[in-house]
């Protein structure tokens, strides 16, 4: 086994630049699927834990009188809910130079919808207040700033910031309708201490469900406030209360409801991701094996079995994704977190909650070992089951045949031979034809993708995160556009090494040479290039469909011309970098006997 | 008058104390040294060696495959060894044609466009049908690699590094891989070649046999040349067994 464990050594040392590739593909791949994936699960642990930990209410019902609730109405709410989980409170909005301002009683004994401190202190003093954060939405006041009450028939009362605070019932970084005007959005929010009012309850919070319950926003959470709501509403009559559930809590909900689209593009993309994947890394090795058929047929002469033969290769692509698998942890905790932190720009989010299962990492992980495991084995098993003589014979090229176009003399007599040769090739081998441009095509939708999500998210205000995703999207999608692209000229350049000595023998120059090699890799990531914008169309339309965001008519007329032009554009660069390559190519191999 | 007679002294094509040395992980190799010897146009030469003796890196020197340690090559005049990389490009372009001993024909291209690959690239090229059909392949133009048998497949190639024009036809063991009769046709071709058109051949091979052809014999062991025979009255290739 020493010997066989030198070969297999070797392999790993010529086909370093395929296993770099291998590795790079799976890193990337693995780290946006995991990273993507897991950002919904993260939101919604999130949303959860910050539910139980501010012990938010799940039902707000406002008085429409202005006296308020009546004392049988709040024995309703006690008797109904219990006291501890009946929260009275009282708000009302001023109006002076056209800015509204709505102010909250505050309550220091309630643990029920807790403000969160973010700085200065909780009011001591009658004349303290609370400010909310100071956001987009808001004006925001600093530590210190005084603020003058007025209230029509009552003198003006001065009070000062102490602190800021944040309601978790308004996570939302968009302006608050205001109740007063509902065509007018409230520019400040304050909690006076609830001493300073008169002992009117006009709003009541009430809390039913737990955290398990409620798991953002479940299915049995829903049906289950829903009810209550109705119950409540037939109890008091529509026109003395209006009852609002969580589910109309612009911040919360609107938070929830978009982890859930980040999740379906998440999914769609995943699925997307691993095909390229799948795909790129079986090309890689089937053409691995076709390379190899020669030393395939030399161990089995010498004896050892099919499955020993292809036991390398198995090795070969198992570290490859294990260590591209094994990398892409950090990249995706770091992009979920990354992402985390778009909705932060959006909502008020909790902090990013710990690593409490990595379900999406340990499943497409999964996924790829297991499933190019599989597919070595089989494209292996397919080599190796030949007989010696069959695979030493080199592999006979499909000539011979005409190609399509050769059938019109107009247009074939006109061409060059190099670029007969090029259309023969790209033409006759079919399977590889197909796989390279279903390759390409599969990066150049999802960048197209990316860019099209970009698009609508601009246009469409507040939708911050799912331009963080988007954006996470074209970035990690044209990494592996260009990986597929270089990874699939490495293997052309390898395969036609001889061809490539010839040519330098007969006295091309290194670019006339580069160039007759590299036809056909412009050749194909232009169809692919082609191709991809209208089946990235197809795959656009079916991910607005399905996240209900978006539509084609929002994306800029630029971006179909930009995705294929980003395919072609690694085209070029990995024809650069690989020009070196071929200029290394030792004439002598020429000379051998095929391996 | 002068350059004339520089050429009957010098020889059409000459190498001066050549050597060539590999540098190798734990020191330097000497593949070849002190070579010296002067060939003419329309000879027919056969280098003679076993594996291993410096064969191919001599044909390597005077292909422009790969440079010199030492010493001089001249064809017709140019100083080969002291070319650079881009000069030497040109030099294999429009000075070289080379026969390999695996044919490494394009296996997409067919026979005439195997051709074409050499014609295309050089400024006095043969036209590509006629040298087709004076290789005897007047019929199989169209054929593809695959479509044509070990021996058409060495005349492509044959006629790919005619068609070119060269000054110098070197010819790495052109019938290794063909049967005995086969191998025998594609030596007539090469030898009537270089009587017909006036070239230099060179044939490198380790058949001893081989020998009688040819117009002048250099025999090579161990990176040296251990002699350099001249036939005067070279025996027909058809009557020569082994």
């Amino acid at each position: 086994m020493k010997a066989y464990g030198k070969t297999a050594v070797r392999l790993f040392k010529k086909h370093l630049v395929r296993l770099v590739t291998i590795i790079a593909i799976v890193l990337v791949s693995i780290g946006v699927m995991s990273g993507i994936g897991e950002l919904e699960n993260r939101l919604k642990i999130a949303v959860s834990d910050y539910y139980e930990q501010q012990n938010i209410s799940d039902l707000y019902v406002k008085s429409k009188k202005l006296a308020g609730f009546s004392p049988k109405e709040l024995a309703y709410f006690n008797e109904k809910f219990g006291e501890e989980n009946v929260l009275q409170s009282f708000s009302f909005e001023t109006e002076f130079d056209n800015k509204i301002t709505r102010f909250y009683s505050f309550d220091a004994s309630t643990t029920l919808n807790a403000l969160q401190l973010l700085e200065g202190e909780l009011p001591s003093a009658a004349n303290e207040i609370l400010a909310e954060r100071a956001c987009d939405a808001y004006d925001g006041k600093d530590i210190g700033d005084k603020i003058t009450l007025k209230v029509a028939g009552m003198p003006p009362k001065e009070y000062t910031v102490c602190g800021i605070t944040l309601n978790p019932l308004l996570t939302d970084n968009i302006e608050e309708t205001s109740y007063l005007n509902p065509e007018k959005f409230v520019s400040d929010v304050f909690y006076i201490h609830k001493s300073e009012f008169a002992p009117i309850v006009n709003d009541v919070y009430i809390r039913v469900a737990n955290k398990h319950i409620f798991n953002a926003f479940s299915k049995d959470y829903e049906r289950k406030i829903n009810g209550l709501k109705a119950e409540i509403t037939n109890a008091l009559g529509e026109e003395s209360a209006s009852v609002l559930s969580l589910f109309e809590n612009r911040g919360l909900y609107a938070m929830v409801s978009y982890a859930e689209k980040v999740g379906l593009i998440g999914i769609v993309f995943v699925i997307f991701f691993l095909l390229v994947t799948m795909l790129v890394v079986y090309s890689n090795m089937s053409r691995l094996f076709d390379e190899e058929r020669g030393q395939i047929a030399c161990l089995k002469t010498l004896g050892y079995s099919d499955f020993a033969v292809i036991g390398k290769y198995l090795l070969f692509v198992l570290f490859g994704t294990v260590l591209g698998g094994t990398g892409a942890l950090p990249i995706g905790l770091g992009l979920t977190s990354l992402l985390y932190t778009a909705f932060n720009m959006q909502y008020a989010m909790p902090p990013f909650p710990g690593i409490t299962g990595l379900w999406y990492y340990v499943t497409t992980f999964g996924i790829i070992i297991v499933s190019m495991l599989l597919l070595t084995y089989f494209t292996g098993m397919k080599t190796a089951r030949n007989k010696p003589v069959t695979l030493l014979a080199h592999k006979t090229p499909k000539s011979g045949k005409k190609v399509i176009l050769e059938h019109i003399p107009i247009i074939w007599n006109r061409l060059s031979f190099k670029y007969k040769s090029t259309l023969r090739n790209v033409l006759l081998f079919k399977s590889r034809f197909l796989m390279t441009v279903i390759s390409i095509i599969g990066s150049t939708v999802l960048v197209l993708a990316g860019l099209g999500l970009i698009d609508c998210s601009l246009k469409l205000s507040g939708t911050a995160a799912i331009f963080g995703i988007a954006a996470a999207l074209v970035a990690f999608s044209a990494v592996l556009c260009g990986l597929v692209i270089y990874n699939l000229t490495n293997i052309n350049v390898s395969e036609r090494n001889r061809e490539i000595a010839t040519l330098m023998v007969l006295g091309y120059s290194d670019s006339e040479v580069s160039w007759y090699i590299f036809r056909e890799i412009h050749i194909m990531s232009f169809i692919g290039a082609v191709l991809g914008v209208p089946i990235g169309l197809a795959f656009l339309t079916f991910v607005f469909h399905l996240i209900n965001f978006g539509s084609i008519g929002e994306i800029n007329w630029w971006t179909w011309i930009l995705a294929p032009a980003v395919t072609m554009l690694f085209s070029v660069l990995s024809t650069l970098l690989l020009r070196r390559k071929i200029v290394k190519t030792d004439m002598n191999s020429s000379l051998k006997i095929l391996e | 008058m002068a350059l004339i007679v520089y050429y009957i002294i010098m020889g059409f094509l000459s190498l001066e104390n050549v050597s060539k040395e590999y540098k190798t992980g734990a020191g330097s190799f000497l593949a070849l040294s002190d070579v010296n010897f002067e060939l003419n146009e329309g000879e027919f030469v056969i280098i003679l060696g076993p594996s291993g003796a410096g064969k191919t890196t001599l044909l390597n020197l005077l292909g422009g495959m790969d440079d010199a340690s030492g010493g001089l090559i001249k064809l017709d005049g140019q100083v080969v060894s002291s070319l650079n990389k881009k000069q030497l490009t040109q030099y294999r372009r429009e000075k070289i044609g080379f026969v390999f001993q695996f044919y490494n024909l394009m296996p997409n291209l067919t026979a005439l466009e195997n051709v074409e690959l050499a014609t295309e690239i050089c400024p006095d090229a043969l036209n590509p049908e006629q040298t087709l059909e004076n290789v005897g392949l007047g019929d199989k133009f169209k054929n593809f690699p695959a479509q044509l048998s070990g021996g058409e497949q060495q005349r492509v190639s044959i006629a790919r590094a005619i068609a070119k024009n060269p000054k110098l036809l070197l010819c790495d063991e052109p019938t290794g891989a063909l049967d005995y009769k086969t191998g025998k046709l594609i030596l007539r071709l090469l030898y009537d070649i270089s009587k017909k058109n006036n070239k230099l051949v060179i044939v490198v091979t380790h058949n001893q046999a081989l020998k009688e052809m040819a117009d002048k014999v250099i025999s090579i062991k161990n990176g040296r040349i251990e002699k350099t025979e001249i036939n005067d009255n070279p025996k027909p290739i058809e009557e020569i067994e082994w």
